[in-house]
Formats: C-alpha cells, structure tokens, sequence
C-alpha cells in the first residue's frame, strides 16, 4: 500500500505532470562573486563564458514526456532509454535523473535508485520539494532492500525538506 | 531371395537373355541405393547450406547516433566530419536519404531510416542552421527540435573463416543491379530450370566467336551452388555435382529466394582476411554506402565484379574496372535497360571507390577491442560472429577522428619515432567512451595501450591525496597552508626516502589549493602522510582505482602503476562530483530482426560527498588558469572552463594529463614502450595533444557549482586564516560553511575593535 503511495505520489509530482512542466534548476546558491580577486576567482561566476543553458532543452522535453508515455505503458527499458538521451543533452537537470530514479523504482531495480535520486539532489540546489521527493524514494529503497535505519533516516530528511518546501 | 527366385522361375527362360537381365538387376541392387544415398547426400548438402548454416552473419558494430537539437554545442565543421564518416554524399538539395548540402553554415541533409533499440527512426529532410558553433535552427516543414541521424557502422565481428556480409532483402536490392546481373550472367534465370542448354550454347559461340573465354555457361543457380562450396576445381565430376544441385534447388524453391541468396552469397573482394560477400556488404566495402543508394555507375561496377573481383578489383586496377563498367553500361543500353543518355552521364563519372579500409572493418580497432571485452561478459563468441547481432556502442566518430588528428599532429613534431601515445574520451554524465586510441597509428591493430599500458601516474595520483583531506573539513580547506619544507622518511628495511619539488624550489609555506595546482610534491607527501596512507588508499578505491598492495609513501607522488582507461575511471568519479558510474563502450544489443538482448543501462553510485570533491575540482581549475596547465590558453583562450592535473614521471618516461570540461574528460598518455626518457613533462607532451582535441571539438565549458553548503570566505592568503574583503592580502575561496577556519585574522580582530569602540561611541550619545 505504502508503496503504491510513493509510486503514486512520486509520479504525480514529477513524472505524470512535472515531465512536460520541468523546472529549470535553480539558480546557484552561491551568490555573486565577481568582486573576488585573483588568482582564483570563483569559478561558478566565471562571467565570460555561458553555462550550459539552465532551460531544458525542447528536444529533453519532449523526450522526457515520451518517457513518460512509455513508462506508463509498462515499457520502462524504452522510458530509461528516452530518459538517457534527455541526460546527454541536459546533464545537469535534476528532474531527469529524478525520473529515472523513478523509472527503475517502477521496475523494482531498488539497487539504481539511490545513486540516481542522490545524483538529482546534487544537481537539486535549494529545490527543496524535488529533494524532498528523492528522500521519500530513497528512503522507501532502502526499506524495501532491509535497511531499516537507514530508511529512518532518510525519511527525516523527506521530513525536514517537505516542511522547508511548505514554508516556502 | 526366395520369393524373388520363385516369381523369377516363372518368366520364360533364356540363356543370355537370362544372365543379361541378371546381371542388370543385381547391378540396379547395388547402384540404386548407392546412387540414392549420393542424391540424398547431394540435396542435404544443398538445402542446408541454403536454408540452415548458409549465412553465419557477424555482429555490426555501430557508433552513437549523432542527435541535432536546437541549442546543441556542435560546429559546423563537425557536423560535415560526421555526415562523412557516414558515407552521406555532397549532393544539391540533399533531399535522398544519405546525402546533404551544405552552404556555408547552412546544411540541409536527408537522414537514413534506422531501426533503433528505441524504435524506428523515419528519413526526414531537415534544415539546419549554425549560431557559431552552436546548432541555432532545426527545421523539416516547420521547426522541429530534434533528429536522430542513422549511427556509422564501424566494423563487424566476424568468425574464423572471415566470411563477411550485409544481408539484404530482393526487394531492397535496386532493380537496375538485378537487370544487369541477369543480362551479365543468366539472361534465362526465370524460363530455366538450373541450368540453362541456350546459355551454354550462346556462351560456346560467343567463345569461339572471340578465340577466348569471355562467358561463361553456367547459371545463376549453378554460380550459387559453386559459391555455397567454395572450390575452384573444374572437374567434370564437379560440374555434374552442381548441375544435379542446382536441378535440386530449381526443384524446391522459388525463383526469387535463388536470386535473393545469390545476392548474399556471390563473393565480390578480399579485405585482407575478411572475404566480402554479397552487394550489400560489396556496397559499404567500395563506396562506403548503403547499396539502396548506389547510382547507376557505381551498380554496373558491381554487377560487373562478379566474373573477377580479383582482376577487376577497382582499387588495384582501376583501368581495368573502368573498361568493365563501361561495358556493363554498354550491355544494359543494348538490352534496352538503360537510355543512352543515363549511360552516358553514368560513363562521366569517375569509379567514385572510397581508399580502402575507410569505410571498412578495422577503422578503430582500440575502440573494437573495448567493445570485444565488454560484450564477452555476457555472449559466447559463436553468437557473435554468426547471429547477426547488432551492436550499438558510443563511440562518437568526430570526437575519436579530431583525437586520432591531434595526437598524429603532435607525433609529427616531436619526431621520435619510438614515442607511443594512448588516449582515452568519456562523456562525462554516465561515463560512455567516445574515443579511445591505443598507439601512435590509430589504424594498427596491435598493443593497445589505452587497454593494456600500465604505467606509472606520477602527480595523477595527487587528486587523490587532496580529497582525502578535504574530506575532513574540520581539518582541511582549500586555504589551509602545508609546510614546502624538505624531509626524508626511512623505510623499515633502511632506505630512504627524499622526495623534493620538480623544480627543487623550497617555498615554505604554501595554501592547499596552490600545492595542487602547482603540483607541489612536499607538501602533498606531508598531506598525505597527515591524513594517513589507510585514508588515501580508501579515496583511491573509491574513486574507482584498484588499490596498490603494499603501499609505500612514494604512492603518494603517484609511484603505483595504471592504464589510462583506468586513470580515465578515476578522473571521471571527480569530474561527475563524485558519482561512480562504470565506463560504458556498449549501450544495448539487438537481434537481426530488431529485438532489444540487453541493455547496459546508467548506474550512478555516489562516493563522495559533493562538497570534498568540488573543492578539488576547484583547484584542478586553479590548475588550469595559473597552474600546471595553463599552457593550455596557448590552444584555448585564458582561464578556459576546464580543470585538469599533468603528470610527470622520473626522467620523463610518462607524460600524462587528466582533464574535463562540464561534458567531456580525456586522458592523454605519451611514452615509450622501452620505459625510456622522452624528454617530454605532462605539460610539454601530453597536455598540447589535450588542448589540441580540445581546441578541435564541441563541449560545454566547466561550470563547477558549489553544492549545498558550501560558499566563498575571504581568507588570508599568508596565514590561512579567516578575513574580509577589505583586509590585505586575501583570497576568495570556497569553504564548506560549517567549518570556516578555525580562526579570524588580527584584521578581523582589529575591525571587532572598531565595531565595539562604534558601539561605545553610540551609547555616548
């Protein structure tokens, strides 16, 4: 039941509605550091060069939502498969790997699920609802793998960023 | 016998007569079943060269497809290098699948149809437009976001005999191929039961005719028989043999799977070992295309291959080939198959045969024998040379061709003929391999030393040391000042140990960030000795190293021997910020009729904390801008958005370099197989072969984004201590928050003064 809920849930906030409405990743935490002498300025400001562009890019988009369809479907080699080329072309886009975080969830692949929900977290910034989100999945992986404490812990991080993101 | 006697005994009698018919049935006894079992014989032998064994198929072997979108980091140059290493033809309009034009930074192409392990992947012609080097418009009747170009081909593995093909099916096969085999070889085929007494004939006064043999009078299911049993014999034993086989298969199967397997089966060249056979390989073998797309002059050379693809090997005897084609061209308008103005125009154009061995098998065998190793894990060798398994890996030709380009043009310069070189290319986001070169000839198949090279690392290894210790941020931050003073350990046996700096300079004291990325060697052994070998030997495991047993302090100067794939490995764990993925050259595995075997999908498993590993990576970028590396602007600009680690071994035997951008790493290795000097620093060698492939290809500049808790503190350059912006002599570095240093300086102190003395005064007031 428990389980049939996070997948409902998970899916509801990001698969089944967040695909298609991604949000671009949030903005660097570190503020403006343009003033910082050399010889080593802070690289995340580094002016003079763009970033690779923080908006997803309409061809991830919409293979993210062809991920989702297949997904759906039942087909989630052919989700993961769409989800890979969405990564090759927005790397650094949390909502991508979360979805395939949820993808293999889907497929009961538990032992892939972490590394890609913490990868999505790394990439999340002060996101705290999709962080929160990863905790729910992670900390659901590692109850269904025995990790009992482990998943405590992990749902008290879900807990914390849920009511961080609520405050918000 | 009994019965057989008595039934005889009561047919008239007769002396001879009697012993005559005897004699013949006692002779029908013994030939009938001994001529049963050679017909029996002779048809199993047919049917199931035909039907069972007839087509082991190798595996192909496919680069990544290239994707366009809108926003892609691709120059247009690029672009044109991939359409090539495709076999896609220059051609105005570019609307047949397989051809492009390109206008300036204008192309407009037409991709092939191709079965992905995905789905089906439909030609479209789409137009594309270039920003710089960056794709700016993608339009196929209105814009569009994305296409998937079909993947290069880039080898087969095939079995023992060498025997390679292209299946292809007879309704794929051009029309005016199949007009002028049949008018070449078998005008006949389809009122002919095998073999054919009008082909005989006509052949046998055409001979006469011309004093010499300029046809032959077999058909085109005797050419098949003889082919499916490769002799060259001609014993009149043997021709009986094929004619009865050839009556046999006229017998059991239809017109078109004869010619649909004579298609597969004729043997049109030799590539070295590899035996061609079929149009459909005969067509990427010669012009480097799929043969749907073959023009008629390109056809009739095949067509008229087939009665000597030795004498009329295009590339070897191009004059030759050239009479024949033309003739061919000549048959096909006196048969009425072809208008004369079609012949001309196809007797215009040169034999248009690409060199050999481009479109060929063993263009990138280094990446081939990665791609071996990793699909031996889970397929026997019989199922990959004989299903026709294909292969879809991720190798990225323009990345691997620009590669070969850079370190080939550094060779050159340095001119030492016994220098080698390796090079390896991972994306970084899941650790796919897009290049990998094994030595100084890329084309040579031989030791493959991006594989098999283990060598020494020399300041590689230093990453290593650093993040064990930022991994304590109570103890370590990148401004932290380690001692650049000499010391010498001694060994339990009583050797010692005196490491010194690489240009023997003694700085005293000098920040943590600095000693990395200006490669210091005593600091770093007295880090590493700090944090404690047990500490770096854990960091190097996970970072996807196998860890040296014993270890010595030396290790931490990189006295430990690796591959550069696996230096590759590790630098990859650093560059995706701390995430561990396996290096990947194979994607997924399908059969010949398009179902998905298996795929090897991403695995990310985190190692590290984000915030250690960011710290390194900032210093790895220090390294670049005003480091080790920062001959790199030479080739890139200043500060260029990368971050990367030379190194250097004694007497110059290694010289390697680590770096990445956000989306790209390369491991460059230059040295000599005899472990002797080359005279060249990581620097001076292996970092300008980076630069150059880094100057030649597409990434995305390195945006290294502090990750949560982490934030810039002004610090004290001379003491290491925590200060502000208006205090002399600091610096901007990243800390993890949490731990700050642990303490201010006076400058700071003296501004509490202040503050508090403002404070005072206020309260006066």
């Amino acid at each position: 039941m428990k389980v049939l809920l996070i997948q409902t849930m998970v899916l509801a906030s990001c698969l089944a509605a967040g695909c298609a409405s991604v949000q671009p990743p949030p903005a660097p935490r570190v503020a403006d550091a343009t003033a910082q002498p050399p010889p080593v300025a802070m690289p995340a400001s580094s002016p003079t060069r763009a970033a690779r562009p923080a908006p997803l890019p309409a061809a991830a988009r919409n293979l993210a939502s062809q991920a989702e369809r297949a997904s759906r479907q039942g087909d989630h080699e052919v989700a993961a498969a769409y989800l890979e080329r969405a990564l090759r072309m927005a790397p650094n886009h949390p909502v991508l790997w979360q979805n395939l975080a949820v993808v293999r969830y889907r497929q009961h692949e538990y032992a892939k699920v972490e590394g890609l929900a913490l990868k999505s977290n790394s990439l999340a910034g002060a996101d705290n609802a999709l962080r929160a989100e990863n905790w729910r999945l992670i900390a659901e992986v590692r109850r269904l793998r025995g990790d009992r404490q482990g998943a405590e812990r992990a749902y008290a991080e879900y807990r914390r960023l849920a009511a961080a993101a609520r405050t918000h | 016998m009994r019965t057989r006697g008595r039934s005889a005994a009561g047919r008239p009698r007769g002396g001879w007569g009697r012993r005559l018919r005897w004699a013949v049935l006692i002779g029908l006894l013994f030939i009938l079943p001994v001529a049963a079992v050679y017909g029996f014989w002779l048809h199993y032998r047919v049917t199931t060269e035909f039907e069972g064994k007839r087509w082991a198929l190798p595996a192909r072997v496919y680069a990544r497809p290239l994707e366009l979108y809108q926003g892609m980091r691709l120059r247009p140059d690029n672009l044109e290098l991939e359409l090539r290493t495709l076999g896609y033809r220059q051609e105005s309009g570019g609307r047949q699948p397989g051809t492009y034009q390109r206008n300036g930074d204008r192309f407009v192409l037409t991709t092939r149809t191709f079965l992905f392990p995905d789905g089906q992947e439909p030609s479209r012609t789409v137009e594309i437009g270039f920003s710089g080097r960056q794709i700016a418009s993608l339009r196929s009747d209105g814009p569009i976001d994305l296409v998937r170009l079909d993947p290069a081909l880039i080898g087969s593995i095939y079995p023992a005999h060498h025997e390679d093909r292209i299946l292809v099916k007879l309704e794929e096969v051009p029309p005016l191929l199949i007009e002028a085999l049949l008018a070449l070889e078998d005008r006949d085929f389809f009122q002919h039961r095998g073999i054919s007494f009008t082909g005989v004939a006509r052949a046998l006064v055409a001979n006469v005719r011309a004093g010499r043999v300029v046809q032959g009078g077999s058909t085109i299911t005797q050419q098949l028989v003889k082919n499916f049993f490769l002799s060259s014999e001609r014993t009149l034993a043997r021709k009986l043999n094929e004619a009865v086989m050839a009556l046999m298969l006229e017998a059991r199967y239809s017109k078109q799977e004869i010619l649909e397997a004579y298609l597969n089966e004729v043997y049109l060249g030799q590539d070295g070992r590899r035996a061609i056979h079929g149009f459909g390989l005969a067509a990427e073998y010669y012009f480097g295309r799929p043969l749907q797309e073959l023009q008629p002059h390109q056809l009739a050379l095949l067509a008229g291959l087939v009665r000597g693809p030795s004498y009329y090997d295009p590339r070897r005897h191009p004059q030759r080939a050239r009479q024949r084609r033309d003739h061919v061209l000549n048959v096909l308008v006196a048969q009425g198959i072809l208008d004369s103005a079609t012949a001309q125009a196809a007797r215009q154009h040169g034999l248009d045969v690409i060199p050999r061995g481009r479109g060929g098998d063993n263009r990138y065998p280094a990446f081939m024998e990665l791609v071996k190793r990793h699909l031996r894990r889970d397929y026997r060798p019989q199922d990959l040379t004989s299903e026709g398994l294909r292969i879809f890996t991720t190798l990225a030709p323009s990345v691997q061709l620009r590669a070969e380009e850079a370190l080939t043009r550094r060779l050159q310069q340095w001119r030492d003929p016994k220098l080698e070189g390796a090079v390896v290319v991972l994306n970084v986001d899941d650790g796919s391999v897009l290049a990998l070169i094994g030595g100084r000839d890329p084309r040579f198949a031989g030791f493959n030393r991006a594989l098999a090279a283990s060598r020494q690392v020399g300041s590689l290894i230093k990453p290593a040391v650093y993040l064990a210790a930022l991994e304590r941020p109570s103890q370590y931050g990148l401004g932290t000042l380690l001692a650049d003073q000499p010391l010498s350990l001694r060994s339990t046996n009583g050797e010692v140990w005196s490491p010194r700096n690489y240009d023997g300079e003694l700085r005293g004291q000098v920040p943590l960030w600095e000693a990395l990325a200006k490669s210091y060697n005593l600091p770093t052994v007295r880090l590493g000795l700090d944090v404690g070998m047990r500490a770096v030997l854990d960091t190097m495991v996970r970072l996807g190293l196998e860890a040296p047993r014993p270890a010595y302090p030396s290790l931490l100067l990189g006295a430990a021997n690796y591959t550069p794939l696996q230096v590759a490995q590790m630098y990859h764990t650093l560059a995706s910020g701390g995430f561990r993925s396996d290096i990947r050259a194979v994607k997924a595995v399908m059969t010949a009729d398009g179902r998905v075997l298996s795929r090897y999908p991403l695995v990310v498993e985190r190692a590290f904390d984000p915030a250690p590993v960011y710290l390194v990576n900032y210093a790895l970028q220090a390294a670049m801008w005003n480091g080790t590396g920062r001959s790199s602007a030479n080739w890139l600009g200043p500060r260029p958005a990368v971050a990367g680690k030379t190194g250097t071994t004694d007497d110059t035997r290694d010289s390697w370099f680590a770096g990445f951008s956000d989306d790209m790493l390369a491991v460059v290795w230059l040295g000599r197989d005899d472990n002797g000097r080359t005279g060249l620093t990581g620097a001076s060698g292996a970092l300008a072969v980076w630069s150059e492939l880094y100057a030649a290809t597409d990434w995305w500049p390195l945006a290294l984004t502090p990750p949560e808790g982490v934030e810039p503190l002004w610090i004290e350059r001379s003491t290491g201590l925590l200060a502000a912006e208006h205090c002399n002599d600091v610096v901007a570095l990243p800390y993890v928050r949490s731990y700050p240093p642990s303490a201010a300086s006076d400058c700071l102190q003296e501004r509490g003064l202040l503050e508090r003395a403002g404070q005072w005064l206020r309260g006066m007031l």
